[in-house]
């Protein structure tokens, strides 16, 4: 689903962040990338959802070259994407129904259809009772659960959470791990960058681990709280 | 094509909101871009009306000979029905001194302005109508009538309307001019504004561009946006140039009485005022464009 072949990446006036690493995503898979502060672990997930561009090598999705895309094409590939930021990235002037109708709106779907779809997301997430809430009203923990519902509205395929859980307390990031893992079971791939893996309870998840300019995949595994 | 048309609704009533939300400082812009649009629009309106006013004068292209004195009314009979043949000429008006002297005594209000005068001092004359507007025309029967004995001098009308149209052309290209730089006003006045807008939603557009929205799609209500208060402003101006030309009707009719000219003001709704929403919303469209072209 997802392949990195031998993918370098390095901002320009400084190190590399990661040289010719190579891994696999499948489809269904429930990925942590682990590492820490200034590993790279945001810039891996930039990677995949196109925002950023590798210095060398390959990016595939769904076995279509990213690298290789025009320019006005990558929004339809980030439109493929769910993605979740560590900082919620509401529109604070909007209620909680209109941010998760966003992405709908970009893709052209509006109306009976949209209202549907938000709800359903809403739902899933247990906000529906506050569709109609300002985000700045809304916990943390409810805001990043605003940000998943948006994040999974338009139906992915894959989820992109880069620290879903920062700044949250320990019942919250669980909730939000469990959300997650949810959207995983029903056959939705799930990336997430996170440094501490312990708020991964019983979930069964494989990483890739950044360290060194390397990437380092480990075999599954079941985390234990 | 739904999503499409969904896209271009969700844009236009994003639009309607935002600017509803701010309606006192999207007042102030539509009035200030209307007051810009108007005074180049005044011109284009005065210009307008000079224009028809020069189209019903040419319609009556006219040419007066005045005659030697002393011609007994044979000559001039012959002179009459001579001139009638000529093709270029439409009718012949023959106006004799008694009757001249007699129309002017009455134009100053005078009965018998010959009573005070030793004698007449007005020509015979005969005011011809030519058959076209053409300039070739009133030169060929100018000619023609210069070879006449009977002719002592000749006045063709086509002289200063070609005057007036020279100066109606002069008019146009300074309304013209002055529509430009009120133009590159009006695009500042709303590039700025709408470079204002991009600002306060940068959260948005960023949200929005990670989530797949494409570059049309972020620049789309920006666009219409500039579209609005060029059409808003457009529409003041319309109605300032309306009210204008309504309160100045009365006046200048009676001023063109008093020439006896049936001349009325008018302001062409479909022609300038179609013009002006045109003209005022593609700047506004232009202008928001270059907005979005600067680069943050």
């Amino acid at each position: 689903m997802i392949a990195f072949n031998n993918v370098s990446m390095r901002y320009p006036n400084s190190a590399h962040l990661f040289r010719q690493v190579s891994f696999n995503i499948e489809k269904g898979d429930f990925v942590l990338i682990t590492g820490q502060s200034g590993a790279g672990k945001s810039t891996l997930l930039k990677l995949m959802a196109g925002i950023e561009a590798p210095s060398g090598g390959h990016i595939l999705i769904n076995e279509q070259d990213i690298s290789q895309l025009h320019q006005n094409a990558i929004p339809y590939l980030r439109r493929r994407f769910g993605l979740v930021f560590q900082d919620h990235k509401l529109l604070y002037d909007r209620n909680s129904f209109e941010n998760v109708a966003l992405p709908l709106s970009i893709q052209g779907i509006t109306g009976e259809e949209a209202a549907r779809r938000v709800r359903a997301a809403l739902d899933k997430v247990g906000l529906l009772n506050k569709e109609k809430a300002m985000p700045i009203t809304l916990s943390g923990g409810e805001q990043q659960r605003l940000a998943i519902a948006r994040a999974v509205v338009s139906r992915p395929s894959i989820v992109i959470a880069d620290e879903p859980t920062g700044g949250l307390d320990r019942v919250a990031s669980l909730e939000i791990m469990q959300l997650l893992k949810a959207f995983n079971d029903v056959g939705v791939t799930v990336v997430i960058a996170m440094h501490d893996v312990a708020q991964v309870s019983t979930i069964a998840y494989r990483t890739l681990h950044i360290d060194q300019q390397t990437i380092t995949a480990m075999p599954a595994q079941v985390g234990m709280l | 094509m739904k999503n499409w048309l969904n896209q271009h609704t969700l844009a236009i009533k994003l639009v309607m909101q935002r600017l509803k939300s701010h309606w006192l400082n999207t007042l102030t812009i539509c009035l200030v871009i209307g007051i810009t649009v108007t005074l180049p629009g005044l011109l284009f309106v005065g210009v307008d009306n000079l224009q028809d006013a020069s189209r019903s004068i040419k319609q009556d292209a006219q040419m007066s000979a005045f005659l030697k004195p002393a011609l007994n009314g044979n000559v001039i009979q012959r002179l009459i029905n001579d001139v009638q043949e000529l093709p270029q000429v439409k009718e012949v008006r023959f106006v004799s001194k008694e009757d001249a002297i007699k129309q002017l005594g009455e134009q100053f209000l005078q009965k018998d302005l010959l009573a005070d005068l030793p004698q007449n001092p007005l020509p015979d004359a005969l005011f011809i109508t030519l058959a076209d507007t053409n300039p070739i025309t009133a030169k060929s029967v100018q000619d023609i009538l210069q070879k006449r004995a009977e002719v002592e001098e000749l006045v063709i009308d086509s002289v200063w309307m070609e005057r007036l149209n020279s100066m109606l052309v002069l008019g146009k290209r300074i309304a013209l001019i002055f529509a430009s730089l009120l133009g590159i006003a009006m695009i500042t006045v709303i590039s700025n504004t709408v470079r204002m807008q991009v600002l306060t939603h940068e959260a948005e557009i960023e949200v929005s561009r990670l989530i797949g929205a494409t570059h049309s799609f972020i620049r789309r209500p920006f666009l219409y946006m500039g579209s609005v208060y060029g059409l808003g402003g457009g529409l003041i101006a319309v109605g300032l140039l309306f009210a204008i030309v309504w309160n100045l009707k009365q006046p200048v009719q009676l001023l063109a009485n008093n020439y006896q000219s049936n001349f009325q003001l008018v302001f062409h709704l479909v022609n300038i005022g179609g013009l002006i929403l045109l003209a005022s919303t593609l700047i506004g469209w232009i202008a928001a464009f270059i907005a979005l072209t600067q680069k943050r």
